[in-house]
């Protein structure tokens, strides 16, 4: 009983101290509550997302203060046509030592718990490739020796929906990788006024922000979150919400078992920030869209009329 | 006892307050079924065969047995739908946490968060209610429909309504001419033998006519009054000095018969026939 005892406190403290980053986040980012909330579930389910936005809308700066606030450490790669896979993942350099010369690896910008791939759609495919390889197997492989990746791992990377010229879409197979993919809208008068008041009042705009989560305690978050329980019926909804939409009317393609896995992994995630060691069927709802929505491909007459993945996956829920 | 256990005997507590919401609402169908059977068959005047050897009437013991059968069925079906299930769609707080728990005990499962929430159900539970299984308003309803029964099944039987199928429906109070009506009686009369009747249904003007003067007789009569005796009996004077009672001389005493039951042919006989009088009289 003791012991029931001091894990429920474990769980406590945990969930208490989850909401203290979302607190730290505030301190940065106004507004954009579901955001903040779809990119923490994202990580506690040890997932990797997509963030798409216009630019200026404080995509890398969420991302940075996540890291701040749990501990972890930060990388940025901005996606560019010439990028190469090593710049990625690193490379062997020869380095002069007391023996002699040797080669020794040095470790990409991938060698960081929270990657932020700023622009991933600008990266040629190869380096894409490589990018998500990693994202996939947690760890990469330079001239035949094998490197694990930090624990925790996490790739969130950026997309510009405006600009498509010289671009390099992500191709169906690879979107299916990301976890989730998350929108980030235009802030609201107030909000856009805070944010103005907030960053143009003081020369140095870096607003401090306190960890109040160690990457020990974030492992331990996800291990929680996969054992919470689901109902058997909520887990048949989700999966049943998966499978309608590969006969969906206005669907070409649907979304595939790891989209099954994902949405029950994400409404686990959200209950467990919500502070529940339940499921309930709101999760499944508000996580089947950010789930979804590049999982699925819209038929060329719906795109015609205007219907995007959204619409869809709304009409099945 | 381990959470789960503890939750699996909670359930089963869960169950057993649906069944008692079901018993409830059982025994108002089942009241309500025989209220209005009952009044049905007091009005409809349903000619049925009368069961002697039973001590209650055969329209009572058949409303009996309707609301024994539909309190049964009403009972079997709400125990089947008053499950678990029910009880979480009526406390939807605790609903999806008690789907969830029932699910992983199913499951066995006995880890952190499962612990945690097996905790959670039972707590939840502890604070539901299962009043919510009754529907306050449904049950409400039931009462009100029972109490108008009840009320026109008393108001039927001392009023004596009674809906003839083949006519139109007749009302008549205790002292009426229906009110000692019996099973086996014939039927009453028709509404057609009451509009035969000239004075029963007719306007009493229309009978007597408008009033008017009468016209004067013309014929003159003249009464002769005499103390003279006419011819005849009517010759003797009347004496009543000792007309009225005879005197205690003309009357001869005579003792009362007994008959010897062996001088009676037949007493079977007799005994059936003067039950038969009896019968006829009665219903005269």
């Amino acid at each position: 009983m003791t012991e029931n005892l001091s894990d429920d406190e474990a769980v406590q403290r945990l969930q208490d101290a989850l909401d203290a980053v979302r607190d730290e986040v505030r301190k940065r980012i106004v507004g954009q509550e579901a955001v903040v909330d779809q990119l923490l579930a994202c990580m506690l389910c040890d997932g990797n997302a997509l963030l798409e936005s216009t630019p200026g809308l404080g995509k890398t700066l969420l991302v940075q203060t996540l890291a701040d606030a749990t501990s972890l450490s930060f990388n940025r790669v901005q996606n560019t046509p010439d990028l190469m896979p090593s710049d990625v993942t690193g490379t062997d350099i020869v380095r002069d030592t007391a023996e002699g010369q040797e080669f020794v690896f040095d470790p990409g910008p991938l060698f960081a718990n929270v990657v932020l791939a700023d622009e991933i759609n600008r990266a040629t495919p190869k380096t894409q490739a490589a990018l998500l390889e990693a994202m996939q197997e947690q760890q990469v492989t330079v001239t035949g020796d094998t490197y694990d990746l930090p624990e925790p791992f996490f790739v969130l990377a950026t997309q510009n929906p405006i600009e498509q010229e010289g671009t390099y879409p992500l191709p169906e197979a690879q979107r299916d990788r990301f976890t989730m993919k998350i929108l980030l809208d235009y802030p609201g008068d107030d909000e856009e006024t805070e944010i103005v008041d907030r960053y143009t009042r003081r020369l140095d705009d870096d607003i401090p922000v306190e960890p109040v989560l160690t990457p020990e305690s974030f492992r331990d978050a996800q291990r929680l979150v996969r054992q919470l329980p689901i109902a058997d019926d909520v887990r048949d909804r989700a999966v049943g919400v998966v499978r309608e939409t590969r006969q969906a009317d206005r669907l070409n393609y649907g979304a595939s078992p790891r989209a099954s896995m994902d949405l029950v992994l994400a409404s686990k995630a959200r209950a467990f920030l919500a502070g529940r060691s339940h499921v309930a069927p709101d999760d499944v709802e508000a996580m089947a869209r950010p789930v979804l929505r590049h999982r699925v491909v819209v038929d060329f007459r719906a795109e015609r009329e205007g219907v995007a993945p959204d619409d869809v996956v709304g009409d099945l829920l | 006892m381990t959470d789960p256990e503890a939750l699996d005997a909670a359930v089963d507590e869960v169950r057993r307050e649906g069944y008692k919401a079901a018993a409830v609402f059982a025994t108002a169908d089942a009241v309500l079924a025989l209220l209005a059977v009952n009044v049905g068959l007091t009005v409809v005047a349903v000619d049925v065969p009368s069961i002697s050897a039973l001590p209650v009437g055969t329209e009572a013991l058949i409303a009996a047995v309707v609301g024994l059968a539909v309190g049964l069925a009403s009972g079997v079906v709400r125990a089947r739908r008053n499950g678990v299930e029910r009880f979480e769609a009526a406390n939807p707080e605790l609903g999806a946490a008690l789907r969830s728990a029932r699910d992983a005990a199913h499951s066995a499962h006995d880890d952190t968060m499962a612990r945690r929430l097996y905790a959670d159900a039972l707590d939840r539970l502890s604070e539901a209610s299962s009043g919510r299984l009754l529907d306050e308003r449904r049950l409400a309803l039931r009462m009100v429909v029972v109490f108008v029964l009840a009320v026109g099944s008393i108001h039927v039987t001392v009023a004596g309504v009674a809906l003839d199928l083949a006519d139109s429906p007749t009302v008549g109070g205790s002292d009426g001419p229906d009110s000692d009506q019996q099973p086996d009686d014939p039927p009453p009369e028709s509404s057609d033998s009451l509009d035969s009747d000239p004075i029963s249904n007719t306007d009493g003007s229309t009978v007597l006519g408008d009033p008017g003067e009468v016209a004067r007789g013309d014929e003159a009569l003249t009464a002769n009054l005499s103390d003279r005796s006419g011819p005849g009996a009517g010759d003797e004077r009347a004496r009543y000095e000792n007309a009225g009672h005879p005197s205690a001389e003309d009357i001869s005493p005579e003792r009362a018969g007994y008959d010897d039951p062996g001088s009676v042919e037949d007493p079977e006989l007799v005994r059936e026939y003067a039950l038969r009088m009896s019968e006829e009289n009665d219903d005269d």
